[in-house]
C-alpha cells in the first residue's frame, strides 16, 4: 500500500501509466469507500500518492466528456467559529529573507493564503512590500516544492517518513555527547527563536560546529566597520531624515537593510516640498534602484568608486578644515569628462557639508572593507550618526549575512572530521565556488541532511533530505534591525509536511515542544512581565510594540579608525583610470529576480522585469554603450567571460550609463536542480540564465577585474518586455521628441518659482477639448487614481501584486520574445541625456480608465463597455477575441490571451497551484481580451462591506492591489466624487497631468510629474536637450 | 415539321391538340416588324422569344411597363428604415449601455448599416421580383414544343401565339404569319403529361427535404435536457471557455486534502489581524468569571446596540421562541409548526419572559446561546457561537432582559407611561436611562 | 468543334485604333450568333478537360485544402499560432481581408459603373470579373471569421434575439464590415447569377448529356427568352447595377473606416475612403488582367475579348494608379501639415523606420512599374502587362501590410513599440487563401460561360434593328437598356 522503500528513479515525481488502472488500485477503491477524519494524516499512505489518487478521482469525474461537469461541494459539518465561507480573513505575519525582514498581512480565503500585503502597523514596512514577498504565496503553492522525505541508498533516493528520519537522527545523536563531528549549516536569519535554540544546543554540545552562509554576504560592510568602530556594525539609513544622500552603489532600495521602509521614507521627500525635498546623488557601476531615482548620477567603474571616496574624504577634510574647495572642475585642459568628474565631486562634497547632520553617505555591499571604513569616517565627519545614519552592532553570528563561514567550512570538510551535517534552509553546492567542490565533500560524510523548501543541489548531494515548511506553513519569529520582536504565524497546515528550522533543531532539544511553544516561550524569555494578553496582542498586531526603545547606534570611531589618504585623490579621482587593453572588469550583483537564486522557480519572478534592463527570464551581461563599441556587440550578441577560475558566454544586453571596460552581471540564475521553472536538468529542463557563481572563488567575490572578454559569432534572443529590438536612429527620434510630454519632469527650481506658477497641464499645448456631444454625467463614485512619477522607484513590485491579485496568467521567455507578456501592468523605463551618462525615468502604465474609452466604441459585441462608476469594465464572457479594442487603445494596456496560458494546471501534479488564485477573479481563458479593471472586485467588496455596515465609503478604504503595494505610496486611488478625497487633491495639484490627454479621451489616472532637485552646478553641464543618439546610441 | 404540316390540313375539330403556333424570323428587325403588326391583328395570347433582348420589342408588343420599380423602391424603404428602427431600439432602449461616453443613439454612427441594408433589402427585390414576376422557374411554354425553340437561346427569332388566343386558326394564322415574314411557320402539339416534373428532380427535392430535417431533428435531441424532464447526463458543452474555473471556489472540491476541502481549517492559536486590538472585558467570551455568571453587561448599553439586539434576536431567536419571548401559543413558525405535526422528538422553546429566565443573570443567558442546550445528550437548541459573533450574542441578551421587563415591568415603569404602551417603551425606558440592571429579580426586592 | 488547342494559335488582332469616324467593333472575326454561342459554349461543353487545366486544378485544390487544415490547426489551437503580438494586434489576416476585398471591386465595377455608362466593350469581361468578385470575396470574408480569438461565438457578430439581451455595438466599424461585405456578397453573386441565367439557359439547349442538362436546367430556372421576361430582366439588371455601384464605393469604404475611425496614427485619416476605393479599382483591374490575359490565351477568347479590352483596363490601371500615388502624397503632407508629432512620426517611420522596405516596395509597384502603360506596347502586349499587373498585386497587398503593421509596431508610447514577426503559418495561410481563389476560379472556367453571350450578342453589328443601313445610326445600341 505504502509507496515506502520503492525506490524511485532520481527523485522524480511518478505518475500512473492510465488513469483506469489507478482507479481499480484497491487503495483507490477503499479511499472512495472510506471517510476520512480531516486533517489527520493518512496512515502509511505518503502524501505523494494521495495526490495521484485525487487527482485519478478529479480527472475521472472531468472524464464526463464533452458535457457539462457535474460539480460537488464539500461544506464543513462543523463551521470554525468565526469563519464565513469565501469571507478573506487577515492574519499578520512576517517574511524573514536571510535576515531581512518585512512584516507582512495576509489574505486568506477560506483558510488559503492568496494574497501577501505589508502590516500597515509594522515599521519595517509601513504597508509596503517588496517583489520577493508578493511572490511568496507562488512559492508556497509551488508544485515542485519536495513533499517527502527522502533518503539516499546506494545511490538511489527512496521515499522515507519522518519518523524514519527522527529515528536515524536519535542513533546519530544518542553516538556523542559533546557533538563531536556535528556541523550545523544555516542560512542567516534573524529569528530570536532559532538563534535561542542554538545558543541552547551549543550549550549542550560546545563541540558542535555553527556556520551561517549567505551568498550575497556583507563581510565587506562589517570588516570596514569593525575597522571604524571597532565592532562589525550593519549602517541602517532613515532617509526621510536626509537632505543630501550619495549613494556609493548602493542599491537602497533593494539591498541595504529595511529597503522597504527606505523607499518610503525616501519618497517621503519627494513630493517637491522644498522643505523637505532630498537631493539623492548615485555613484556606481550598475544601474541600482537608487541610481534610476538619483539627481545626478556619475557612472564610475568598480576601482574608481573606492578613489572618489578617497577624493571625497580629502575635500570634505578641506571643507572641515574651514577652507573652501579649490576650483578643481574649469582647466581648460581638463576632458569633459575629467571637468564633469570635478565638478561632480565639489557639488557633492560642498553639498554633503553643508547639510552635515542631514546627509547620507551610503555604499554598497560588494565594495571594499577600506571604503566602508571611510564612509562610517565621513559619516561620523558629517554629523549624522545616530541621526540619519544609523550603525548598529551584529550582535549575534546567526544574523550576520556572511560567506567568509564558507573557506573555514571548506577547510573543516577537507580535514574529514565531520561526522555528521545539517543544512537548514541553505544551498551551498549551488553558490558555492567550484574549486570547493563542496558535493564531493558532503557526499563523502556519513549522515548529511538537508531540510529545504526544494530538492536543489544541496539535498542532491546529501543523504536526507526533509521538505521544509514554508514560512507560511510554521510558527516562527523574526526581529527587525530595530530590534522589533515580529511573530510569524502559519496561515496554514503544512501541505506536504514540511518542518521548520525550529522544529529540526528542536529534535536535538526537546522533541516534545513544538513550533508554537517554542516561540512563545522566546516571546516570555524576551517580555517576562508580558501577560497572556500581549501574546494576543502580539499576534494579532504581528509584532510586539515597545515603549521608548533606544536604538544603541554607534556614535563614536574607534581610534585606530584613521587611516593616511593621499594627497593627490583629488586629482587622481579626477584624471580617472587609465584604459587596461582588451579586459574588463566583471561585478556580480544580486538579481533582482531571483535574489540569490532562491526564487530561481517561481514563474512570476521569473517574468517580472528587471527595472532597468526590462529583461525576464535569466541574466544576461550588461555592458554600456561604449563597450559595447568597442566589442561591437548589440543586444543579444553572446560574448565570453574568461577568469582564472572560469568562462563563462553570456548574451549581452547594452544600457547607456554603464561605465566603460565594465560587465555587469547578475547572480542567481542557471540553477540545475530549482525545479520545473527555473530548471532541472535531471527531468532535461535547461537552466535559466547562466550560473555567475561560477566565476567565483575564494579570493574574489563580486568584482574581477582583468577579466578577459571576447565576442562570439553567435546571438541569443534576449526576452526582454521594452525595446525588443534595437531601437534604430527614427525610432529613437520619436521617443525623444515625445518622451517631453509623456513623463513631465520639473526641476525643483522651476516647481517652486513664485513669478511663474508652475502647470504640469500646459507642457502640452492643445486645442479645448470639446465633445461633440452631451458628454455622459457620473452621479454615483467616479474611481480615479493619480500616480506619482516623483515617488516611483521604479522597484516594479506593482506588477507583482497585480499578478497576485488578478490571476494572471505566466506566458514564459518564448511569448515574452513574441512581445506577448500578460502584465496588466508595466513599468516603462526611458533613458534621456547622454548614452555616457544617461537619466532614467520609470513610468508605471495600467489601463487608464478613459471616459471616452477609445477601446470601447471599436467593440463589435460590446465586450468592453462603462460602468456607471465610470470603469471602463472587460466582459470576459462577451469578448470573442476581435482585438480591435487594443488596436485602438493609445496606452497599449490590453492583454489577449493568445494561447490558453493555464495549460499546466491540467497536470495533476500541477493541482496545489490552483490554491494560488484569487476566487473573486475569473481566469480568463484563450481567444479573451484581458486589462486593469481598477481591482474592481476590491471595490466591489469595500462597498458591499460599507453597506453591511450601513456606512458610506470612508477615503482610502478601497486600495487597489498596486497601491496597496507600493513601498513608496506613488500611487493613490479613490473617488473623485469625492473633492475631498486624496486622489481628487491630486488630481488638482499643478503637477498632475493626464498622459494623452491631448487625444480628449479623458484618462481617469493622472501623473503628477516628476521632480528633480538638481545642483545648480551640476543642472548647467548635465540637462541640456537631450541629444537624439541617447540609449543604444549611434 | 411534315407532322405537323399534315396536322395542319386537319379541319378546326382537331384544333384543341394544337397548343400554339411558332414563327421563326431572320433576324431581330424582321421580329420588330412582324410583332408591330401581331400587336396591331389585336392578338393576345402570344409572345416573341429571342436569344437576346431586342431594342424596342417590347414597346412594338405593348408590354405594360413591369411594377417592379416601385417593389425595389418599397423594398429599399423598409429596408432603411428597419435598419434605422433596429440600431436605436437596440442600442437606445433595450440595452443602453455607455460606450466611449457616446450618446446611447447618434445618427451618425448607424448611417453605413442604413445604407447597407437599404441596398440589401432592395437588392434582393428587384432579383426575386424579376424571378417571380416571370412565373420562373417554369417548365413549358405553349412554344416548348416546336422544333425551332431549341434554338430560341441561341440565334432564332421566334413567334408563338397560343391555341387559347381567339382569332388562332391553325392554318390561317400560320398562312398569316408566313405573309409576315416568317422564314418558317409550325404547329405545335400538347406536350405529353402537361407541367411534368420529372421524376430525377422529385427525387432530388425528395432527399433535400429529408435532410432539411435532420438539422432541426438534432438539435431538438440535444436541447431536450433543458425540457422539465430530468436527464441523467449533464447537457452538452463542448466549448468549456471559462465556464470552468481552474480555481477554488467556496465549498470547492480538493484532490489534495483528505478530506477533500478545498476549504482548510484555520491553524490553531493563530488571531486574526487587528492593528488595534484590545484584550476583551472579561466574560466577554463566556459569560464568566471564574466560575461566576456576569451579572452586568459587559458592553456599553444604549440604544444602538438594543435595536441590533432586536435586529438579531428577530433573525436568529425568534423562529423559535417567537417575537415576544413567551413560551405557548406566540412561539414562532418552527415551534408552532413542529408543535401542529406532533412531533415528538421536539423540544418546545423555554419561555424567555418566564421567572426561570427573568432571575438568571445576563451571563446565563449569554451562555445558553453560546453553548445551546442539551438535553438527554441531544441539542434542544443548538449553539449559536459560530454564526453569532459574541457583541451581538450580548446585544441579544440585551433585548432579552427588554422583552422580559416588558412583560415584568417596574413600579416606575407605570408611573408616565400606559401599560398599553407594551415592549415598544418597556425596551425604550431603560435604553434612556442608559443603563440596565443586570438582574431584574434582585431589583424587585427594593 | 475545333479543339483549344488550335483555338489558342489565333493570332492577336490590334483593335485599339481610334478611328473618329467609325466605331470599332467590339467583338472581331466573322462572328454571328450562333458562332458567339459556339465559342463560349464550347468551352464547358468539351468533354474530358485539357492537362493544363488538371494540373492547375491539382495545385489550387491542394492548396486550398492546405488552407482548411490549417484553419483547424487554429481553431484547436488559438491564434498564437499567428506572429500578432502586442502591440501588432492585428497582423497578416487583417492584411489579407482588406487585399482580397480590394480584388472583388473591379468586378463590380466592370460589370455595374461601366453598365451604367453603356460601356459596351465591358459585355465581353463582365462575367469573368464578375465571377472573380464573388470568389475574391469568399476569400476576403474567410479572414475576419477566423481571426477572432473565440471563432465559435462569432455569430455574435450579428444582431439576433438572444437570451442574454445583447447586442451588438453599432458604433464598431467591425460591425460595419460584417454588413457591408455580407451585403456586398449577396448582390454580388445576384448580379452575377442574374446576368447568367440566359447564358444557362443556352447552355441547357445545346447539352447532350442528360446530367447537365439537368443541372444547366435546374439553375436556368426554365429560361425562354420571353419578350415580356427580357423587359422585366433589363429592369432588374438595371436596379442591380444601380444598387452594386454605390454599394462598391460604401463597402471599401467602411472597410477603410476600420482604420479611419480609429485614432492610431496613420489610420486616423479622413482620406481613407477614396484612397480605399480607388487603391481597391486599382487591384481589382490588376488581378482582372492577370487571369484575362492567360484564360482568353487557354480558352480561346480573343475574338470576344480583344485588345482593347485589355487595353481599357490597362488604362484604369495607370489612372488609379496616379490616384493611388496622389493619396500617399496627400498623406504624407498632411502628416507634416497638421503638426501632430506623432502622425508625422508614423509617416517618416514608414519610409525610413524598420519597416522601410514594405513602403518601398509599395510605392515601386502602385507608383513607378505602372508608369510603364504610358507606352502602347505595354498596354497591348499581353506577356508585359501581365508582369506589370503581377507588380500591381504584389504592391497593394504591401500597401495594406504598410498601413496595418507599420502604424501599430510605433504607435504613441515608445515603451509598448514592438516588431512584428509574421510566422510560417501566416505565409501558408496567406498562399492557401490564393488556392481557395484559384479553385473556384478554375471550376467556373471549367463550367460555367466565361463570356456572357447574350449581352455579346446584342454588340454585335446584327443584332442591330436596322443594321443593314448601320452606318446611319450613331451609336445604335446607345439606348439599349434605357428602359
Amino acid at each position: 500500500m505504502s509507496r515506502q522503500g520503492e525506490p524511485i528513479a532520481d527523485y522524480n515525481p511518478r505518475y500512473w501509466r492510465t488513469l483506469d488502472e489507478l482507479a481499480n488500485t484497491p487503495e483507490f477503491r477503499e479511499w472512495i469507500a472510506k471517510e476520512f477524519p480531516h486533517g489527520v494524516d493518512l496512515e502509511g499512505l505518503s502524501r505523494r500518492r494521495w495526490l495521484q489518487l485525487m487527482a485519478a478521482s478529479f480527472t475521472l469525474a472531468g472524464f464526463a466528456g464533452c458535457r457539462w461537469e457535474k460539480t460537488e461541494i464539500v461544506p464543513f459539518v462543523h463551521r470554525p467559529t468565526g469563519r464565513i465561507p469565501g469571507k478573506p480573513e487577515r492574519f499578520a505575519t512576517a517574511m524573514d529573507l536571510s535576515g531581512e525582514v518585512t512584516g507582512l498581512v495576509a489574505t486568506c480565503v477560506d483558510g488559503r493564503p492568496i494574497k501577501l500585503e505589508g502590516n500597515p502597523v509594522h515599521p519595517s514596512s509601513l504597508g509596503g512590500t517588496d517583489a520577493f514577498a508578493q511572490a511568496a504565496v507562488l512559492q508556497l503553492y509551488d508544485p515542485d516544492r519536495s513533499r517527502d522525505v527522502i533518503a539516499r541508498s546506494d545511490g538511489q533516493w527512496v521515499v522515507r517518513s519522518w519518523e524514519d528520519f527522527t529515528a536515524a537522527l536519535r542513533e546519530r545523536v544518542a553516538a556523542t555527547s559533546s557533538g563531536e563531528g556535528w556541523v550545523f549549516v544555516t542560512g542567516a536569519t534573524s529569528s530570536p527563536t532559532v538563534r535561542r535554540l542554538r545558543k541552547l544546543l551549543e550549550q549542550r554540545w560546545p563541540k558542535a560546529q555553527w556556520f551561517t552562509y549567505e551568498p550575497l554576504h556583507d563581510d565587506f560592510v562589517r570588516r570596514g566597520t569593525r575597522e571604524a568602530f571597532g565592532v562589525e556594525a550593519r549602517p541602517v539609513y532613515r532617509l526621510n531624515q536626509a537632505k543630501v544622500i550619495l549613494a556609493l552603489d548602493a542599491d537602497l532600495f533593494f539591498e541595504s537593510t529595511g529597503h522597504v521602509r527606505a523607499a518610503r521614507d525616501f519618497a517621503a521627500t519627494r513630493d517637491g516640498n522644498p522643505d523637505r525635498m532630498s537631493r539623492l546623488y548615485a555613484v556606481e557601476t550598475r544601474w541600482t534602484l537608487s541610481g534610476s531615482s538619483a539627481d545626478h548620477r556619475l557612472p564610475l567603474s568598480p576601482g574608481e568608486i573606492s578613489a572618489f571616496v578617497d577624493a571625497l574624504e580629502n575635500c570634505l577634510a578641506t571643507l572641515a578644515a574651514g577652507e573652501s574647495l579649490p576650483d578643481i572642475g574649469s582647466s581648460p585642459d581638463q576632458s569633459p569628462e575629467a571637468r564633469y568628474r570635478a565638478v561632480f565631486l565639489k557639488a557633492v562634497a560642498e553639498d554633503l557639508w553643508q547639510y552635515r547632520g542631514r546627509s547620507v553617505v551610503a555604499a554598497g555591499n560588494w565594495l571594499g572593507p577600506e571604503v566602508h571604513a571611510a564612509v562610517a569616517r565621513i559619516n561620523k565627519r558629517l554629523e549624522s550618526l545616530g541621526g540619519p545614519v544609523v550603525y548598529l552592532p551584529v550582535s549575534d553570528p546567526m544574523t550576520a549575512r556572511t560567506a567568509e563561514s564558507l573557506h573555514a567550512l571548506h577547510e573543516l570538510l577537507v580535514s574529514g572530521s565531520v561526522q555528521n551535517i545539517l543544512f537548514a534552509d541553505t544551498n551551498p553546492v549551488y553558490s558555492a565556488p567550484l574549486a570547493m567542490k563542496l558535493n564531493q565533500l558532503i557526499e563523502r560524510i556519513p549522515f548529511s541532511a538537508h531540510l529545504g523548501l526544494y530538492a536543489d543541489e544541496t539535498a542532491l548531494s546529501c543523504r536526507w533530505h526533509i521538505p521544509m515548511a514554508h514560512f507560511l506553513e510554521a510558527w516562527g519569529d523574526a526581529e527587525t534591525w530595530d530590534g522589533t520582536y515580529t511573530v510569524v504565524q502559519p496561515m496554514i497546515a503544512p501541505l506536504w509536511g514540511g518542518k521548520s528550522v525550529i522544529e529540526l533543531l528542536s529534535l536535538f532539544l526537546d522533541a516534545n515542544k513544538n513550533a508554537q511553544d517554542w516561540v512563545y516561550e522566546t516571546f516570555q524569555a524576551r517580555y517576562p512581565h508580558s501577560q497572556a494578553a500581549d501574546w494576543e496582542r502580539c499576534l494579532a498586531q504581528g509584532l510586539f510594540r515597545e515603549e521608548n526603545r533606544q536604538l544603541n547606534s554607534l556614535t563614536e570611531l574607534a581610534n585606530t579608525a584613521k587611516r593616511e589618504i593621499p594627497g593627490d585623490a583629488v586629482e587622481r579621482f579626477v584624471a580617472g583610470e587609465k584604459s587596461t587593453g582588451n579586459s574588463v572588469s566583471v561585478l556580480l550583483t544580486a538579481d533582482y529576480s531571483v535574489y540569490d537564486g532562491r526564487f530561481a522557480n517561481n514563474a512570476w519572478l521569473q517574468e517580472w522585469p528587471d527595472p532597468v534592463t526590462r529583461l525576464t527570464w535569466g541574466n544576461a551581461a550588461v555592458i554600456g554603450v561604449e563597450t559595447a563599441r568597442g566589442l561591437d556587440c548589440k543586444d543579444g550578441s553572446v560574448i565570453r567571460l574568461e577568469v582564472s577560475s572560469a568562462t563563462l558566454d553570456l548574451p549581452v544586453v547594452v544600457v547607456p550609463g554603464i561605465p566603460p571596460r565594465t560587465v555587469v552581471v547578475s547572480l542567481g540564475y542557471g540553477r540545475s536542480a530549482a525545479g520545473h521553472v527555473g530548471g532541472l536538468v535531471r527531468e532535461n529542463i535547461p537552466p535559466v540564465g547562466v550560473n555567475t557563481y561560477a566565476l567565483r572563488s575564494d579570493a574574489s567575490q563580486f568584482v574581477f577585474s582583468g577579466v578577459k572578454v571576447t565576442k562570439l559569432p553567435r546571438n541569443q534572443p534576449l526576452a526582454s518586455v521594452q525595446d525588443h529590438h534595437l531601437i534604430d536612429r527614427v525610432g529613437l527620434q520619436g521617443r525623444v521628441e515625445r518622451l517631453g510630454e509623456l513623463v513631465r519632469e520639473v526641476t525643483l527650481e522651476r516647481l517652486t518659482d513664485p513669478h511663474e506658477p508652475y502647470s504640469a497641464e500646459e507642457v502640452v499645448h492643445h486645442p479645448p477639448l470639446e465633445s461633440l456631444w452631451p458628454e455622459h454625467t457620473y452621479d454615483g463614485h467616479r474611481w480615479g487614481m493619480a500616480v506619482d512619477l516623483s515617488k516611483c522607484i521604479g522597484c516594479g513590485a506593482c506588477v507583482v501584486a497585480c499578478q497576485a491579485e488578478n490571476n494572471i496568467p505566466v506566458v514564459g521567455p518564448a511569448q515574452v520574445m513574441r512581445s506577448r507578456e500578460m502584465h496588466w501592468i508595466r513599468i516603462d523605463r526611458y533613458f534621456t541625456g547622454t548614452p555616457e551618462n544617461p537619466r532614467t525615468v520609470h513610468q508605471p502604465v495600467m489601463c487608464q480608465q478613459c471616459e471616452m474609452a477609445p477601446c470601447e466604441q471599436v467593440c463589435p459585441v460590446a465586450a468592453t463597455v462603462h460602468s456607471h462608476e465610470g470603469l471602463n469594465d472587460m466582459v470576459y464572457n462577451r469578448c470573442i477575441g476581435t482585438r480591435y479594442c487594443a488596436n485602438n487603445c493609445p496606452y497599449k494596456v490590453r492583454r489577449f490571451n493568445y494561447f490558453y496560458y493555464h495549460k499546466d494546471l491540467d497536470n495533476p501534479r500541477n493541482e496545489v497551484q490552483k490554491m494560488v488564485y484569487n476566487p473573486e477573479v475569473t481566469i480568463r481563458s484563450r481567444g479573451v481580451m484581458e486589462k486593469c479593471t481598477y481591482c474592481v472586485q476590491r471595490i466591489q467588496n469595500a462597498k458591499i462591506e460599507a453597506k453591511n455596515q450601513r456606512r458610506p465609503l470612508i477615503d482610502g478604504e478601497i486600495q487597489t492591489a498596486c497601491q496597496q503595494v507600493c513601498p513608496a505610496q506613488a500611487i493613490v486611488f479613490g473617488d473623485l466624487a469625492d473633492p475631498s478625497s486624496a486622489v481628487a487633491q491630486l488630481h488638482q495639484s499643478n503637477r498632475a497631468y493626464g498622459m494623452l490627454a491631448e487625444l480628449n479621451v479623458k484618462p481617469r489616472t493622472k501623473y503628477l510629474a516628476r521632480v528633480r532637485n538638481p545642483h545648480p552646478a551640476l543642472q548647467a553641464i548635465e540637462y541640456r536637450e537631450p541629444a537624439a543618439t541617447h540609449e543604444h546610441g549611434a | 415539321m411534315s407532322k405537323n404540316s399534315d396536322n395542319s390540313t386537319e379541319p378546326n375539330s382537331l384544333q384543341p391538340q394544337y397548343v400554339g403556333i411558332v414563327a421563326r424570323f431572320a433576324s431581330p428587325g424582321d421580329l420588330l416588324t412582324a410583332a408591330r403588326q401581331i400587336a396591331a391583328a389585336g392578338y393576345r395570347y402570344w409572345d416573341c422569344h429571342t436569344p437576346f433582348p431586342i431594342h424596342g420589342l417590347d414597346r412594338a408588343m405593348k408590354i405594360r411597363p413591369t411594377i417592379l420599380p416601385w417593389l425595389v423602391a418599397g423594398a429599399g424603404a423598409t429596408g432603411a428604415l428597419g435598419a434605422l428602427v433596429l440600431q436605436w431600439w437596440a442600442n437606445g432602449v433595450a440595452y443602453p449601455l455607455i460606450i466611449s461616453g457616446k450618446p446611447f443613439f447618434s445618427l451618425p454612427a448607424n448611417v453605413p448599416i442604413i445604407f447597407e441594408l437599404t441596398v440589401l433589402f432592395a437588392a434582393l427585390t428587384a432579383f426575386l421580383g424579376a424571378i417571380l414576376l416571370n412565373g420562373l422557374p417554369r417548365l413549358l411554354y405553349p412554344a416548348s414544343t416546336a422544333a425551332s425553340f431549341a434554338r430560341v437561346t441561341t440565334d432564332a427569332f421566334l413567334v408563338s401565339i397560343e391555341a387559347k388566343d381567339p382569332q388562332f386558326h391553325p392554318e390561317r394564322t400560320a398562312e398569316w404569319l408566313r405573309n409576315l415574314g416568317a422564314e418558317s411557320v409550325e404547329l405545335c402539339p400538347a406536350p405529353e403529361g402537361d407541367d411534368a416534373i420529372p421524376a430525377v428532380i422529385k427525387r432530388g427535392l425528395l432527399v433535400l427535404a429529408v435532410l432539411a430535417l435532420l438539422p432541426p431533428l438534432f438539435i431538438a435531441l440535444a436541447r431536450q435536457h433543458t425540457a422539465e424532464t430530468p436527464q441523467e447526463k449533464p447537457r452538452i458543452h463542448i466549448i468549456k471557455d471559462m465556464d470552468f474555473q481552474p480555481k477554488y471556489q467556496t465549498q470547492a472540491v480538493s484532490s489534495l486534502f483528505a478530506d477533500r476541502r478545498a476549504m482548510r481549517p484555520r491553524v490553531p492559536g493563530t488571531v486574526p489581524f487587528d492593528p488595534h486590538w484590545q484584550p476583551p472585558p472579561d466574560g466577554f467570551l463566556t459569560g464568566k468569571v471564574g466560575n461566576e455568571y456576569l451579572t452586568e453587561f459587559p458592553i456599553p448599553v444604549n440604544e444602538d446596540v438594543m435595536r441590533r439586539g432586536r435586529e438579531r434576536y428577530d433573525i436568529y431567536c425568534a423562529t423559535c421562541h417567537g417575537w415576544t419571548g413567551e413560551a405557548g401559543q406566540y412561539d414562532g413558525m418552527t415551534s408552532r409548526r413542529a408543535r401542529a405535526r406532533g412531533e415528538a422528538t421536539w423540544v418546545p422553546p423555554a419561555s424567555l419572559t418566564g421567572q426561570a429566565v427573568r432571575e438568571q443573570p445576563v451571563g446565563k443567558i449569554f451562555e445558553t446561546i453560546t453553548q445551546g442546550v442539551v438535553r438527554e445528550g441531544l441539542y434542544s437548541m443548538p449553539p449559536y457561537a459560530v454564526q453569532i459573533p459574541p457583541e451581538d450574542r450580548w446585544a441579544i441578551v440585551l433585548y432579552v432582559r427588554a422583552l422580559q421587563r416588558a412583560r415584568a415591568p417596574y413600579p416606575e415603569d407605570f408611573q408616565d407611561s400606559a401599560p398599553s404602551a407594551g415592549t415598544a417603551t418597556a425596551s425604550a425606558a431603560p435604553v434612556n436611562e442608559g443603563h440596565i440592571k443586570g438582574n431584574l429579580a434582585g431589583d424587585m426586592r427594593h | 468543334m475545333g479543339s483549344a488547342s488550335t483555338i489558342s494559335r489565333q493570332p492577336e488582332v490590334d483593335n485599339t485604333m481610334s478611328d473618329p469616324t467609325s466605331r470599332p467593333p467590339l467583338v472581331l472575326g466573322q462572328h454571328d450568333f450562333a458562332t458567339v454561342t459556339e465559342t463560349v459554349a464550347r468551352i464547358p461543353e468539351r468533354p474530358g478537360t485539357t492537362l493544363a487545366w488538371k494540373l492547375s486544378f491539382a495545385v489550387a485544390a491542394s492548396l486550398a485544402t492546405m488552407f482548411v487544415v490549417l484553419t483547424g490547426y487554429l481553431f484547436v489551437t488559438g491564434i498564437g499560432i499567428w506572429g500578432n503580438n502586442s502591440p501588432v494586434f492585428w497582423g497578416f489576416p487583417i492584411v489579407n481581408f482588406v487585399f482580397w476585398v480590394g480584388i472583388g471591386h473591379a468586378g463590380t465595377l466592370i460589370s455595374a459603373i461601366l453598365f451604367l455608362f453603356r460601356q459596351h466593350w465591358r459585355t465581353s469581361i463582365n462575367r469573368f470579373a464578375e465571377a472573380m468578385t464573388v470568389f475574391a470575396v469568399v476569400c476576403a470574408g474567410i479572414f475576419p471569421a477566423i481571426h477572432v480569438g473565440r471563432v465559435w461565438y462569432v455569430y455574435w457578430l450579428l444582431p439576433y434575439p438572444n437570451p442574454m439581451g445583447m447586442w451588438p455595438n453599432f458604433r464598431s466599424p467591425l460591425l460595419w464590415d460584417v454588413f457591408a461585405v455580407g451585403t456586398y456578397m449577396t448582390v454580388s453573386v445576384l448580379f452575377w447569377y442574374l446576368g447568367m441565367i440566359p447564358d444557362l439557359a443556352t447552355l441547357r439547349d445545346r447539352a447532350t448529356r442528360p446530367l447537365p442538362r439537368l443541372l444547366y436546367g435546374l439553375f436556368s430556372l426554365g429560361w425562354s427568352g420571353s419578350a415580356r421576361h427580357w423587359h422585366r430582366f433589363e429592369k432588374a439588371y438595371l436596379f442591380l447595377a444601380a444598387l452594386a455601384t454605390p454599394l462598391v464605393l460604401s463597402v471599401h469604404s467602411v472597410v477603410s473606416f476600420d482604420f479611419a475611425v480609429s485614432l492610431i496614427p496613420g489610420w486616423h485619416t479622413t482620406i481613407f475612403p477614396p484612397y480605399f476605393v480607388a487603391g481597391a479599382i486599382f487591384s481589382g483591374f490588376a488581378m482582372v488582367v492577370t487571369l484575362m490575359v492567360p484564360a482568353r490565351e487557354f480558352f480561346g477568347l480573343k475574338d470576344l475579348v480583344t485588345l482593347r479590352h485589355l487595353d481599357n483596363m490597362n488604362k484604369f490601371i495607370l489612372a488609379t494608379s496616379f490616384m493611388v500615388g496622389y493619396a500617399y502624397l496627400i498623406e504624407v503632407f498632411m502628416a507634416w501639415y497638421s503638426g501632430n508629432k506623432y502622425e508625422l512620426f508614423t509617416f517618416i517611420n514608414r519610409a525610413l523606420g524598420p519597416y522601410a522596405w514594405a513602403y518601398w516596395t509599395m510605392v515601386i509597384c502602385n507608383v513607378a512599374i505602372p508608369q510603364l502603360f504610358w507606352f502602347k506596347k505595354c498596354r497591348t502586349t499581353p506577356w508585359i502587362m501581365w508582369i506589370i499587373a503581377i507588380f500591381v498585386n504584389i504592391g497593394m497587398w504591401f500597401e495594406r501590410f504598410v498601413i496595418i503593421v507599420t502604424s501599430l509596431s510605433r504607435d504613441f508610447l515608445p515603451g509598448s513599440w514592438a516588431l512584428y514577426k509574421p510566422t510560417l503559418i501566416d505565409f501558408l495561410m496567406l498562399i492557401g487563401s490564393f488556392g481557395i481563389f484559384f479553385t473556384l476560379f478554375l471550376l467556373f472556367c471549367r463550367y460555367l460561360p466565361m463570356v456572357a453571350m447574350a449581352e455579346v450578342k446584342t454588340v454585335l453589328p446584327q443584332a442591330q434593328v436596322h443594321h443593314r443601313h448601320a452606318a446611319e445610326e450613331h451609336a445604335p445600341s446607345e439606348l439599349e437598356y434605357a428602359r
